[in-house]
């Protein structure tokens, strides 16, 4: 079918996915991505999302930078029920990006089951093996390249073909795969090696600025429940999970860029709504618009569970509403009392002003989670066009269409 | 120091003086969403209604390090004279300490009950449940009258009820009167726009915090002397005929500021009960209001007025001001300063329990469920409750027929030997809190001396001196809020884990310590508290107390 609307020209608003049995996950996913496309007004359709998952493709010709871990703080504190670490990364060389980038971390898969699996197959690992973009040996190859972790079908069914075992079409870790399936000796397994694919890179916001925290540097803001509800389930527990790294470890990372999400002129006033992790590029923004001494006036609403425990960055932003650099902070913090209080009320609050800020030139900046979060905060933008502005509906997203045209609305979410 | 810098006012005045009836920023500081502190302002102003702001300085290294600021929360402290609630107040202090507190109820050395670790958006919710119990804050700390103490014991003496009286009028005429305390706390209306007139404290407030404290002979439990003003019972025939009136006292003094020193009050002279006593005791503080020094905050205590005026000069300015002269001073005799634990019968028949509480924390630990056994004392609605100036409770005002319902209690959480199965030096010991909220503290106090005490027992064992009521206090800085220069043995912090060690205060708190080793660790302080016990085991005289024998002995000088 696919294969006969590609004929006629039809273009697809999402990519094909095939299922079989164990299809629901899968199925559900894809389900999920097409109704939010279909929910989006016009335009994205071409576009899909500004950023749409964390696990993209590792695209070919990038320039990955060697770096070390050279600070891994959980911001939240003791009582918390969250965790975000603050990692930043140092380099040799100067890094180049901008606020409001992103950089694809491609996370290292665990000794201990690297180690495993070298056992399992008795390879020596250092044999040197050609993979399809890599040359290395067998264990650095296992270590920093080849995801090792929940294979996909079409890998299992590759191994099936090499190794002659009958397998049920399921997904496993490899090296569950290979206990139960073993491979009947070294050379089998260098086969197999060139079937795994590549470790998908996970997409982070960048947190710093190189005005402000120089060019060898640059800071993430890492949640662990983002991280384990999707690796969990894909990825299983073989790879290492960022907040987990200590003080010199070895990462690489290349930078993605953004154009959607990029500061304005530094006369021009910003928005930022980022509750969460969403306060990473925001981050990035106050200090870069401090560093560089820009005019313009800059708003942030913020949020998350506990004051006490959960006010990321609390000092840094304290220090920026102290010296002028933020104009405004509103702050929602939805368990410190018994009803939930989230960023798109204080938005409310503040409808007036906010849709005067809008009206004089303001850029309005989302960032976080894209649901429920970046869908209530927009659908409180609009409610705020409308009421504010005396639009209609059709109006009200006009206007924000207007607003993202002219660079003036962008999105951050995952 | 130059003449022009000693006559500027500390900031502190300013702040007074400009803060509208004490009610400054504090609305706003309290919708600073960004912070869970105060405007640096609003913290001086936030005193005078009862609370200070503090931080778990445990906890800042760490906090730091994730970017979040210091863990701020606050101390709210009652206006409790005398030290007294009902069975259904103390229902409702054990839920608001649960609620928006640590949990613990803390006694204080001053007679009334204070909660830690109450977060900024907690405040007003705090108060508001306290105002409900008919319970107020106001002026328990500040540069006002704070809660005047009284001899807490009415089985004690048959004048107590009348006495304790005093404590109340003199609280009520004391008081600050200014409204800010409804309108910030609990959203008041404010109904003229100018601020109210306060004859004794004007705008200006005292130069520094004033203590005033009621004994009864022969028992000082309150430690009279350590006041600004301290009244002494004077009980003829049987009757309450007046007060001998003290002032000057104050235990406070800075590590190597030698002009600071911790001074014992001193007695000015007889009033007559009623309408002089409270004049008198008005117009000293008047006397301190214009005459106390409000540019070095830490020489503004009455006890430095007073020795710049000298005696004479302030009895001088006193008899002006009052209008009548002081009579010569009655006879009285202080036997002791320690709370008599146990049951006691009053001269009408009510029954009083003294329990020991370590350091006047009532919570429930591993040893003993005390705050919930106090809890569920308090829903027979048979007691009163009282606080001691020793940081003990009292049950109160109990029948005859009640007193075996109250017993079964002890029984069932285990209250009935916990008197008798601490020692002697145990229950005779102050701590202030100190670490981890006090801001001033150098040293810890209440969550240390315990276990310096477990220590020292057994020197007291060696000696044969376990049942020896010697007086041991420690504080965590010289500021005394644990009355440490006033003990037979003080140990005063000076850095973290080390005190100096002082002796040779009397037992009843008419001769404070003097310092008699530096910065002690601790070994070096059992070390020579095995000395001096044993010497002092060996050497002395027959009922001679520790403190009274190191002064003999010319151990100290």
């Amino acid at each position: 079918m696919d294969a006969r609307f590609k004929s006629f020209g039809g273009k697809a608003l999402l990519p094909l996915r095939k299922c079989d049995v164990d299809y629901e996950a899968d199925a559900k996913e894809w389900f999920d991505e097409l109704l939010q496309i279909l929910s989006k007004p016009s335009a994205t359709a071409a576009q899909p999302v500004v950023k749409s998952t964390t696990i993209a493709a590792k695209p070919a010709g990038k320039k990955y930078y060697a770096a070390k871990v050279v600070t891994n703080i959980n911001l939240n504190d003791r009582g918390s029920r969250k965790q975000t670490f603050h990692i930043e990364l140092g380099t040799s060389e100067d890094i180049i990006y901008e606020p409001g980038d992103t950089i694809g971390i491609v996370p290292h898969n665990r000794a201990e089951v690297v180690n495993r699996i070298l056992s399992l197959t008795g390879i020596d690992p250092n044999t040197e093996i050609q993979t399809a973009k890599v040359k290395a040996s067998v264990k650095e190859l296992l270590t920093k390249h080849l995801n090792i972790c929940y294979l996909l079908s079409s890998t299992m069914k590759k191994y099936a073909g090499i190794t002659g075992h009958e397998i049920p079409d399921i997904r496993m870790d490899l090296v569950d795969l290979l206990r139960i399936y073993p491979v009947k000796e070294a050379s089998q397994f260098v086969e197999v090696i060139k079937t795994l694919l590549a470790i998908a890179p996970r997409l982070y916001s960048v947190a710093s600025s190189p005005e402000a925290h120089g060019r060898q540097e640059i800071h993430i803001t890492v949640a662990k429940d983002r991280f384990l509800a999707q690796d969990e389930q894909r990825y299983g527990l073989c790879s290492e999970f960022l907040g987990d790294l200590v003080v010199g470890s070895d990462v690489s990372f290349y930078v993605h860029k953004d154009k959607h999400f990029k500061l304005p002129a530094p006369e021009k006033d910003v928005i930022m709504i980022g509750p969460g992790t969403g306060v990473a590029p925001f981050r990035s923004f106050l200090a870069h618009r401090d560093a560089t001494g820009a005019t313009g006036r800059n708003w942030f609403f913020f949020g998350e569970q506990l004051f006490v425990t959960d006010f990321l960055y609390q000092t840094e932003i304290q220090n920026f509403l102290a010296t002028g650099v933020l104009t405004r902070l509103d702050l929602a913090f939805s368990r410190d009392q018994q009803e939930k209080i989230y960023v798109q009320h204080r938005m409310q609050k503040h409808a007036a002003e906010l849709y005067q800020w809008i009206k004089d030139g303001a850029s309005v900046f989302i960032s976080g989670t894209k649901d429920p979060m970046s869908k209530d905060v927009e659908n409180c933008l609009l409610n705020i066009f409308k009421e504010q502005g005396q639009l209609n509906d059709e109006e009200a997203n006009k206007f924000l269409e207007t607003l993202r045209k002219e660079g003036r609305y962008g999105k951050d979410v995952y | 120091m130059s003449l022009d810098k000693k006559e500027q006012l500390s900031p502190v005045e300013r702040i007074k003086t400009s803060s509208r009836g004490l009610r400054g920023t504090l609305t706003e500081s309290l919708t600073d969403a960004h912070t869970g502190s105060l405007r640096d302002d609003d913290q001086n102003l936030l005193k005078f209604h009862g609370m200070y702001q503090q931080d778990d300085r445990d906890r800042r290294e760490e906090r730091s390090e994730k970017k979040l600021e210091w863990l701020y929360s606050f101390m709210i402290r009652l206006r409790l004279p005398g030290g007294f609630l009902r069975a259904d107040q103390w229902l409702g202090l054990h839920h608001i300490a649960g609620e928006y507190s640590t949990g613990t109820i803390k006694i204080t050395t001053r007679q009334t009950v204070q909660l830690h670790g109450i977060l900024k958006s907690h405040i007003k919710p705090t108060i508001q449940s306290f105002n409900t119990l008919a319970l107020d804050s106001i002026a328990a700390c500040g540069d006002v009258n704070r809660n005047v103490t009284c001899s807490a014991h009415p089985g004690e003496s048959p004048v107590h009820e009348e006495v304790f009286t005093y404590a109340d009028r003199i609280s009520s005429m004391a008081l600050p009167k200014t409204r800010a305390y409804y309108e910030v706390w609990l959203d008041e209306e404010k109904l003229a726009e100018h601020t109210e007139e306060d004859p004794l404290y004007q705008d200006r407030y005292l130069p520094r915090k004033f203590k005033i404290g009621i004994a009864i002979p022969p028992n000082n439990d309150v430690d009279v002397l350590t006041n600004d003003v301290g009244l002494i019972a004077i009980v003829e025939n049987g009757e309450l005929v007046g007060f001998n009136i003290a002032a000057g006292g104050g235990l406070s003094a800075t590590h190597g500021n030698p002009s600071t020193y911790p001074r014992l009050a001193t007695v000015l002279g007889f009033v007559p009960k009623g309408d002089d006593t409270l004049k008198a005791v008005y117009e000293i503080m008047t006397i301190q209001r214009d005459f106390g020094n409000r540019s070095d905050r830490k020489l503004a205590r009455l006890k430095y007025t007073i020795d710049r005026m000298t005696v004479e000069g302030l009895k001088k300015e006193l008899e002006a001001r009052c209008g009548f002269k002081l009579q010569e001073a009655r006879h009285y005799q202080f036997t002791s300063r320690r709370d008599h634990y146990g049951w006691k019968q009053n001269h009408k028949g009510l029954w009083y329990y003294t329990l020991f509480v370590e350091n006047g924390l009532v919570r429930d630990d591993e040893k003993l469920p005390l705050k919930t056994a106090m809890y569920e004392i308090a829903q027979t609605g048979k007691c009163n409750f009282r606080f001691s100036g020793n940081q003990n409770l009292i049950l109160a005002d109990i029948s005859d027929s009640d007193k075996e319902a109250i017993e079964d209690l002890f029984e069932k959480y285990g209250l009935g030997l916990h008197n008798q199965n601490n020692s002697a030096i145990r229950k005779n010991s102050i701590a202030c809190v100190a670490f981890n909220t006090c801001p001033l503290a150098l040293a810890e106090a209440q969550r240390y001396l315990p276990t310096l005490i477990t220590k020292i027992e057994p020197i007291l064992e060696k000696y044969q001196l376990k049942d020896d009521e010697i007086t041991l206090r420690m504080t965590g800085c010289p500021n005394g809020c644990g009355r440490s220069p006033a003990a037979e043995i003080g140990l005063i912090g000076t850095s973290y884990g080390f005190y100096n060690l002082h002796i040779g205060g009397d037992r009843n708190g008419e001769r404070l310590n003097i310092k008699y080793r530096d910065s002690l660790d601790e070994s070096g302080i059992l070390s020579e508290l095995d000395q001096l016990l044993g010497l002092y085991a060996s050497n002395r005289k027959t009922a001679e107390t520790f403190g009274d024998f190191v002064i003999r002995e010319k151990l100290v000088s």
